[in-house]
């Protein structure tokens, strides 16, 4: 057995990738370095001077892996002179946002330059790591394996997790795969990136022909399970790989032991289910496999699982001679075929709408909602047609697609919001073009002037009344009589400004040619923008139609399947007719 | 009668042998038409799938070959235009620094510019969910933190909250601080400074820490 399903259920040599909070593994450790080495908090001094303030406002952006908008700032911040972010690792933290955005030619030049410079040696380190994730992730496994070689020295401690883990996906000869064995024991069994490396390690074991080596990896994994639900979905995996050894094994028994624990509402649960159901059948315990199936059977149609499962169900009604139940199994699933045969040309009209697209990507965290995936209750926006599209969403083509239309329906959106805003800019322009120092603007200071005089005298005359009170009585007025002369204090000091001001602010005349320029800019890049986006979303368009062809085509053949079955349930069903007539026959002669 | 019933039943005799004739016949047609459709749908049947050695897979690769070229086909489009949407990026994040200081030079001279910021560290004894910001007597800003912001902010992130003229002098800037104190309680918290604003830009740091003697948080306002 070669093959896993990633989460999505899509077929998939790659090794397991956590979920939701541990999916960002790939980009944890570019978040851990970008200052010195975080800890989870900061320590009361991390910021000194104004540089660390400015600097701060990137990482603000970054933490939240909003990168685009972290680009900004640290091109802002850098702009102003920022000494951090011209630094090396000012440099490192922008090769590292570069690449989570898609920049991958950025990246590497800024990783490259800064592994050309004398930097010392933690930077080096980091550098190579960053660009073995790089090529790993453009399937440049050589380039990346050689990256991770030219680390030397200690690894650094917020990347030593990282740095193991991609190494076992990296590394598959034998020798690596020992030395990264051994370290892995040395991580604490507490890391939650633990049970991933010890099944990503297990995979990469598989792939080198050490089949004992993998399963010994894939049983700690599921030892390792709690309560958890992503190492609960993890173990799942795990122990659907051991059932799938054990399948090839001919250890049947051992390969249903393993599926028998497999959750029945967890990711993996549709194809553990049919897995059991067949592992049964092949013990031709018909009668144990039937439960699964009739589980598989509530679930949604456009699961392949349960399309197989449908058809299989009827069979082994048939196996059990329950020819009654066999056929009603079977015309109920040519019903359910016709049905979703139907979905499918639901979901293919809906996929020709105009704004399809840009509202798929805009719910895509609804649309893959976890909690719903195997199809029991369909609870999201799109529902004709994203139950067709589970197996696409693992696919790396409509990834990809997916990943750069998401960019850029943002770029639109951003350059539109700009759009929008010249206006704003002309009416700053011209309100700043008007600003006038006038015989009102005099009036209205002389006006304040007087009334700042007969305030303070007011003040005056308050202070005195008071030094004439009790002790208890001035102790009450004095907080109040301190805010009033606070107040007027401030007061005193604008008017104090406003006599200095001879004119008001005016800007300097390139100001006008400057907007304008910048506007242009606008509008050039947002019909590049619209040119991109036209260009893709045909190919999302069509991607997602193939796909619905294979989901009709597979259900096409077991509509088929059911019919056939159907057809010969009819035929044995006449035979037993005529054999029960025929005795008559005879009497009669 | 009785030959009247008798040839009724053989009558009837008659009936069910056609009707059996009949049904084998159609029994006959049935299974060659059946037999002549399973080969034409040279595809396994189940009933050979469930005797295969295979996996629990299906043998059908369904849409195979079309998938493939469209999975290529769009890899091929993706790779043609994957430098120019780089590019296009690249200005996209340039064009927007250039808006922004462009934006900051038209709204807020250099000389007048005032800039708030926010930061956490620790923030063991403090988990901030809103603040409001009064300047000079009159609330100017206020931001409520989402979790994601709260953790940034945590982890040495630090908000920018607001962006204003300020004319040179005395000035009062008062913070008041929501969120959930150690006890797990609700906490509010204001601060004030009395601060004089020079002649050139000048920031405010509103910064949360740790007193870790007391276990209770620390807010500051620091001009920087």
């Amino acid at each position: 057995m070669k093959t896993y399903r990633s989460k999505t259920g899509k077929k998939s040599l790659l090794p397991a990738q956590p979920s939701n909070a541990v999916v960002t593994v790939f980009f944890a450790s570019l978040i851990a370095f970008s200052g010195q080495v975080f800890p989870a908090s900061q320590s009361s001094n991390h910021i000194q001077t104004r540089d660390d303030l400015e600097y701060g406002t990137i990482l603000f952006n970054y933490y939240q892996q909003d990168y685009f908008n972290a680009l900004i700032e640290y091109e802002y911040v850098a702009d102003k002179e920022n000494k951090r972010a011209n630094s090396d690792r000012g440099q490192l933290l922008k090769g590292g946002m570069a690449l989570s955005y898609g920049l991958s030619d950025v990246s590497e030049s800024l990783f490259n330059a800064l592994l050309v410079r004398q930097t010392e040696e933690d930077v080096r380190n980091r550098a190579w790591y960053y660009l073995a994730k790089l090529f790993y992730a453009h399937s440049r496994d050589k380039d990346a394996h050689d990256a991770l070689e030219k680390i030397h020295g200690a690894v650094p401690a917020d990347l030593h997790l990282d740095y193991h883990y991609l190494a076992t996906l990296v590394s598959n000869d034998a020798n690596h795969l020992e030395s990264i064995s051994q370290a892995v024991d040395n991580i604490p069994t507490y890391s939650p990136q633990h049970p991933y490396l010890l099944f990503n390690l297990g995979i990469s074991y598989l792939r080198g022909g050490n089949r004992a080596a993998a399963e010994a990896n894939l049983q700690a994994v599921v030892a390792a399970a709690d309560d958890s639900e992503e190492l609960q979905v993890l173990s799942d995996r795990a122990r659907h790989g051991l059932a799938q050894l054990a399948i090839e094994d001919q250890q049947l028994l051992k390969a249903w032991g393993y599926l028998q624990n497999i959750r029945t509402t967890g990711l993996y649960s549709n194809r553990a289910l049919l897995a059991y159901a067949w592992a049964a059948v092949r013990q031709q315990q018909y009668q144990i496999a039937l439960p699964a199936l009739q589980l598989l059977n509530e679930r949604s149609i456009s699961i392949p699982e349960v399309q197989e499962g449908k058809v299989l169900l009827g069979h082994l009604y048939e196996q059990q001679d329950s020819m009654n139940r066999a056929l009603k199994s079977h015309i109920t699933a040519e019903k359910q075929f016709l049905q979703g045969i139907q979905q499918v040309a639901e979901a293919r009209r809906i996929i020709d709408m105009r704004d399809v697209p840009h509202e798929f990507i805009a719910n895509l965290d609804a649309i893959v909602d976890d909690t719903d995936w195997y199809g029991t209750k369909p609870s999201v926006d799109y529902q004709k047609l994203t139950p067709f599209l589970i197996d696409l969403m693992a696919s790396n083509p409509f990834n990809q697609v997916l990943h750069e239309l998401a960019d850029l329906y943002a770029i639109r959106d951003n350059l539109t919001h700009w759009s929008n805003q010249a206006e704003q800019h002309a009416l700053i322009l011209a309100a700043a073009e008007s600003k006038m120092f006038d015989e009102s603007m005099k009036h209205l200071l002389q006006e304040s002037e007087t009334l700042h005089s007969r305030l303070t005298q007011q003040k005056d005359d308050l202070d005195l009344i008071q030094l004439t009170l009790d002790t208890s009585d001035q102790e009450r007025f004095e907080s109040l009589l301190d805010n009033s002369g606070k107040e007027l204090a401030l007061l005193t000091d604008k008017l104090n400004s406003l006599r200095k001001q001879s004119e008001p602010y005016r800007q300097p005349d390139s100001y006008p040619e400057m907007v304008e320029l910048n506007h242009k800019r606008i509008h050039e890049k947002l019909q590049v923008t619209q040119r991109y986006i036209a260009k893709l979303e045909p190919v999302m368009r069509n991607l997602v139609k193939v796909e619905l062809d294979k989901h009709e085509e597979r259900m096409r053949y077991y509509l088929a399947q059911s019919r056939l079955a159907k057809a010969r349930l009819y035929d044995t069903a006449l035979i037993n007719l005529n054999n029960v007539r025929r005795p008559v026959r005879q009497d009669g002669d | 009668m009785e030959v009247s019933a008798s040839l009724q039943s053989s009558c009837q005799l008659d009936q069910q042998r056609a009707a059996a004739i009949f049904a084998a016949a159609a029994n006959i047609v049935a299974r060659l038409i059946l037999s002549s459709i399973l080969l034409i749908f040279s595809t396994p049947t189940l009933a050979q799938t469930t005797s295969s050695t295979s996996s629990t897979e299906s043998n059908v690769n369904f849409a195979e070959k079309k998938l493939q070229s469209s999975g290529d086909r769009a890899l091929a489009e993706i790779r043609a235009l994957s430098n120019d949407i780089q590019q296009l990026k690249t200005q996209v994040v340039v064009l927007n620094k250039d808006l922004r200081n462009m934006e900051e030079q038209l709204l807020y001279p250099s000389s007048t510019k005032y800039t708030v910021f926010v930061s956490i560290a620790s923030g063991h004894f403090f988990d901030l969910e809103g603040i409001k910001f009064k300047l000079d007597g009159e609330f100017v800003a206020s931001h409520i933190y989402s979790e994601k912001q709260r953790n940034a902010l945590v982890r040495g992130g630090v908000h920018r909250l607001y962006i204003t003229n300020l004319s040179e002098g005395k000035h009062t800037a008062t913070v008041f601080f929501t969120g959930i104190g150690s006890n797990q309680r609700d906490y509010k918290r204001a601060v004030s400074l009395d601060f004089d604003k020079g002649k050139t830009s000048e920031y405010l740091e509103i910064a949360i820490s740790d007193d870790g003697a007391n276990q209770e948080p620390i807010f500051e306002l620091k001009q920087r």
